[in-house]
C-alpha cells in the first residue's frame, strides 16, 4: 500500500483548508489536513510528519507565526512550512524566512499555480 | 577581513547618488573596522572590475537604468557566491515586492531592504549584522583548525607512548 503524505493547513478560516483540500488534494495526491491554530497541529505531525505545512499569516489573528515556524522546523527537519500571505511585505517575508519558512506566497491571481509549482 | 586588515564592501547599483549616498553613510559608520567601499553600475562591470573578494556586497535589484540587458540583482547574487560563498549579500532596492525579497533570500542574500526614510538606519544594522556574521565564521574556522590540529598531537603523542610501551615496556 502506498505510504500516505500529508499537508497541514493553518488557517482561521474553517473553509479554506477545505477549498485547499479541493483544489491540490486530489490532483498531487496528498491529503490534506485542516487546523485553526499551530498548536492543534503540532500533536497530528508526531504521527502525520506532514509534507508540507501552510500556514495563512493573515488569517491567524493574534497570533504570531515566527514562534510556530521555529517550532516545527525544529520538531520536524523534512517539512517544508509555506507562509501565505495577503500583503505583498518585503520585510514581512524576510522576517519569517528568518524564521525558517521555506517560502512565503503572496495571494493574488497567481497563487494557485505558485502553490503547485511548490508542492510539485 | 583581508590580509592587509581591510574589510571590504561592494556596492553595486545603478543610481550614481544613491551609490556616493551608502558609500559615505558605510565609511561613516564603520571606520573602525577599516572599511574599504567600492562602488559597480552594474553587474557586467562588476563581474569585469571588481579584484577582490567582497565581504559584503550591497546590491541593488533593478540595474537596467543603462543597459536593457543587464543582470538584475539576484543574478549578481549568483556571481558573487559562486566566487565567494562567505561573503554576505543585502539587496537595497526600490521594489516592495515580496517575491523578490523571497527570491533573493533563496539565492543567499542576508537581507533585503527597501529603499525608503529607514534605509540607512536598516542598512547600517544589517552590515553591522554581516560583520559580526564573518567574524564568527572566521572564529568558527580557527577553533575547528584548533581543534584538527589537538586531534592530531594526540594521535601522535598517544602513538608514541604505546609505541614506547611496546618496545621498551621499563620506561614507565
Amino acid at each position: 500500500m502506498k505510504h500516505r503524505q500529508f499537508i497541514f493547513v493553518i488557517d482561521e478560516d474553517p473553509l479554506f483548508p477545505v477549498w485547499f483540500g479541493s483544489v491540490f488534494g486530489d490532483k498531487t495526491g496528498y491529503s490534506v489536513l485542516g487546523y485553526s491554530r499551530p498548536e492543534e497541529a503540532y500533536e497530528e505531525m508526531k504521527t502525520c510528519n506532514p509534507r508540507f505545512v501552510f500556514l495563512n499569516h493573515n488569517s491567524l489573528k493574534g497570533i504570531n507565526v515566527q514562534p510556530a515556524i521555529l517550532k516545527i522546523k525544529a520538531l520536524f527537519k523534512e517539512t517544508r512550512v509555506i507562509v501565505m500571505s495577503d500583503e505583498n511585505n518585503a520585510e514581512t517575508a524576510v522576517d519569517l524566512m528568518r524564521s525558517g519558512a521555506d517560502d512565503f506566497v503572496q495571494k493574488d491571481e497567481a497563487t494557485i499555480s505558485k502553490m503547485f509549482q511548490l508542492i510539485y | 577581513m583581508n590580509s592587509n586588515g581591510t574589510t571590504n564592501i561592494h556596492i553595486i547599483d545603478d543610481d550614481r547618488m544613491l551609490i556616493q549616498a551608502i558609500k559615505n553613510e558605510i565609511e561613516k559608520n564603520f571606520s573602525d573596522v577599516n572599511v574599504q567601499v567600492s562602488v559597480f553600475e552594474n553587474g557586467e562591470v562588476y563581474a569585469v572590475a571588481a579584484k577582490d573578494k567582497p565581504d559584503v556586497a550591497i546590491i541593488d535589484f533593478h540595474l537596467d537604468s543603462k543597459y536593457k540587458d543587464a543582470m538584475n540583482g539576484v543574478k549578481v547574487i549568483d556571481f558573487i557566491k559562486k566566487r565567494s560563498a562567505d561573503t554576505e549579500v543585502v539587496m537595497v532596492t526600490g521594489e516592495e515586492n515580496a517575491e523578490i525579497a523571497v527570491r533573493a533570500m533563496h539565492h543567499g542574500a542576508h537581507d533585503y531592504i527597501v529603499k525608503n526614510d529607514n534605509m540607512f538606519r536598516k542598512l547600517n544594522m544589517a552590515v553591522y549584522q554581516c560583520l559580526k556574521l564573518r567574524d564568527l565564521k572566521e572564529e568558527l574556522k580557527m577553533q575547528k583548525k584548533i581543534s584538527y590540529i589537538s586531534a592530531v598531537i594526540l594521535t601522535l603523542l598517544i602513538g608514541t607512548i604505546t609505541t614506547i610501551s611496546l618496545v621498551a615496556p621499563h620506561t614507565f
